[in-house]
């Protein structure tokens, strides 16, 4: 088991480098010049060649010497924790990074919640009375919340408080330490919006993953040996059929930047997800390297990690 | 001889795929939902071939109304600009469908492909394509669409490459590791025995037995798609205007008109809602149809 971590673990390094390399190649094949960008277009040739030299542009993208050219030099210093400056903030992309994590990590942490409490429990209940008009229902809103966009829900989310009640979260994001009420009303409707349609997801998984277990030789064995019904459930049912659960909670986890954009971007909530969005609009090289590269780094550790916890949850997985 | 043979193989695959269908339309009467999801499929169907006889305008040309509520003359109200937002919501299903479905059928038949080469031959060949695929599927979910939609410019086109390329690498493992368990039967062995070529035995023999695996990845990837490319036209990066597309006509300038024009931001979403619903529940349904082992237990 050691062994097999270990191997793993040596594995996400070629992964992480190689998404960094794909997205340097990625970034550059873009015709048009940073420069220019950054500077508009009144900028002189003076100033935008004082442009590159600051920031690196004129070396090649690699090279075979000491630093190894842009990509080298970026990745060297990647790896020691300097992500190096944003052109157009003139800051260091980690300082820059480590501003907007806050609100990407707290919707990360509001989402997680409202997908597996309600997510967990509406599927389990649906799975233990099958087709009864509950289980109907419970499937229905679930069919009908993975099918709307989350872009569309947070839209409406937006809209309908503001027609209804002449409401709009507050703006100028506060955090939740300075003011608690303040900082819910700007972050439960965009983690609601985020969270509906992999709570859906969920609802599916553990009703049809309840009911698979419900069949197994083992349940009817617990039931024949005069096991109770509350045990047989709490027992056996529910911890075999939570085992699915683990993996999509965590790959959603650790895509979770993807629907960060969205999400992020609808409320104007400053946080990674918009941040890097707007990176890549702008051709912000340094940062989109940094930030896809971590973001990588964040998926390959945790599909180690749902791939660990299988030993725990399964005794029967073994890795050799 | 040889052609004997195969017009009869020809006659009896006929004859299969038309019971098939008979069969299929049996057992979907039995899911209502399902029923749901299929007449709700046709219908969109219907409305791009038929958007120009029964779109009530042209989804470009401007009435002086501009913002006006729902009304007889515009059902569904008219945006900023003036536009009639029934008849773009009913042309919109054009992009939509065009690039959902070019998508989806590109995507899965390249998934296809690679993974049957990387599955069948193994060795080499494997190694190489799966520490590709490592790579393509490190990338945080929705990032790598958005790099390549922005490097290679909004359209249509550059909506399915990108779609393509999220679709490929988590397909071609699942079909990978189907073609890894059938790659050990029998049949597969006794086609080698009789002399016939790896792309044959890949294609005649293997194949065939994954049909009804990719049928179901291509019900799940459909729906999804969508999504994705309605996200992606959201964000600026799919279908520029001013072309009509859901995703699209809820983005941008548009946006600032919502809350005096809120049907500006109802109908997109609500059409690209519910032909995504139509499409989940059609899948399902074709999923219990298909997948034996799950008979009774959706239902």
């Amino acid at each position: 088991m050691t062994q097999y971590i270990i191997r793993r673990l040596l594995l996400i390094l070629p992964v992480v480098i190689g998404v960094s390399l794909v997205t340097f190649v990625l970034m550059r094949v873009v015709p048009g010049d940073v420069a220019r960008v950054a500077l508009g277009t009144t900028a002189t040739e003076e100033s935008l060649a004082e442009f590159r030299e600051a920031n690196g542009l004129d070396k090649p993208l690699f090279d075979l010497h000491p630093p190894f050219g842009q990509y080298g030099e970026w990745i060297g210093g990647f790896l020691k924790g300097d992500f190096g400056r944003s052109y157009f903030h003139g800051t260091p992309v980690r300082d820059e990074l480590a501003n907007r994590l806050p609100v990407t990590l707290q919707l990360a942490i509001m989402s997680f919640f409202i997908t597996l409490i309600p997510g967990i429990l509406a599927g389990v209940i649906a799975g233990l009375r099958p087709n009864t008009p509950l289980d109907l229902l419970t499937r229905s809103i679930a069919v009908a919340g993975l099918s709307v966009p989350s872009f569309w829900l947070a839209t409406l989310f937006i809209l309908l408080p503001a027609i209804w009640f002449n409401w709009t979260p507050p703006f100028g994001k506060v955090s939740f330490i300075s003011d608690p009420v303040r900082n819910m009303q700007q972050f439960t409707l965009p983690a609601l919006a985020m969270s509906i349609p992999s709570m859906s997801g969920i609802v599916r998984l553990v009703r049809s993953s309840v009911l698979e277990v419900l069949r197994q030789d083992y349940v009817r064995t617990a039931r024949a040996k005069g096991l109770g019904e509350r045990l047989v459930i709490s027992r056996h049912v529910l911890k075999n059929s939570l085992i699915p659960v683990v993996t999509v909670v965590g790959m959603a986890l650790g895509g979770l930047l993807g629907g960060a954009v969205i999400i992020e971007t609808i409320f104007a909530l400053p946080g990674v997800g918009l941040f890097g969005f707007q990176s890549i609009l702008s051709r912000d090289y340094l940062t989109v390297q940094s930030l896809v590269t971590l973001g990588a780094f964040l998926v390959v550790f945790m599909n180690l990690v749902i791939d660990i916890s299988y030993v725990w949850f399964d005794p029967r997985i073994r890795y050799e | 001889m040889v052609s004997d043979a195969r017009t009869l193989e020809a006659r009896e695959e006929g004859v299969t795929q038309k019971s098939f269908a008979r069969e299929f339309f049996g057992r979907l009467r039995h899911h209502p939902l399902g029923v749901f999801g299929f007449v709700g499929v046709l219908l969109v169907f219907a409305a791009a071939v038929l958007a120009p006889w029964i779109g009530p305008y042209n989804p470009s040309s401007q009435d002086f109304a501009l913002l006006a509520a729902p009304s007889l003359a515009h059902p569904f109200g008219t945006d900023s600009l003036g536009r009639d937002i029934l008849s773009r919501v009913i042309y919109a299903s054009r992009v939509e469908l065009t690039v959902s479905l070019s998508a989806v059928f590109l995507g899965v038949a390249l998934a296809t492909v690679v993974g049957m080469l990387s599955g069948y031959f193994g060795g080499i060949t494997d190694s190489t394509i799966q520490r590709i695929n490592d790579v393509w599927l490190a990338f945080p979910g929705l990032i790598l669409l958005l790099i390549i939609t922005s490097v290679l410019g909004a359209s249509p086109r550059t909506l399915v490459i990108a779609l393509v390329t999220g679709t490929i690498p988590g397909t071609s493992r699942i079909i990978r590791g189907a073609v890894l368990s059938e790659k050990n039967n029998v049949y597969v062995e006794a086609a080698r025995v009789i002399g016939c070529s790896h792309p044959r035995i890949m294609f005649r023999h293997v194949l065939p037995q994954i049909v009804p695996l990719i049928i179901v990845i291509i019900t799940i990837a459909i729906p999804s798609v969508a999504l994705l490319g309605a996200a992606l036209s959201f964000l600026g990066l799919g279908v520029p205007p001013p072309t009509p597309s859901w995703g699209g006509d809820l983005s941008g300038d548009a946006r600032s008109y919502f809350e005096s024009a809120p049907w500006m931001a109802i109908f997109p979403g609500a059409a690209l809602s519910l032909t995504v619903l139509s499409f989940n529940l059609l899948g399902d349904a074709m999923r219990d149809i298909l997948d034996p082992r799950l008979r009774g237990s959706a239902r």
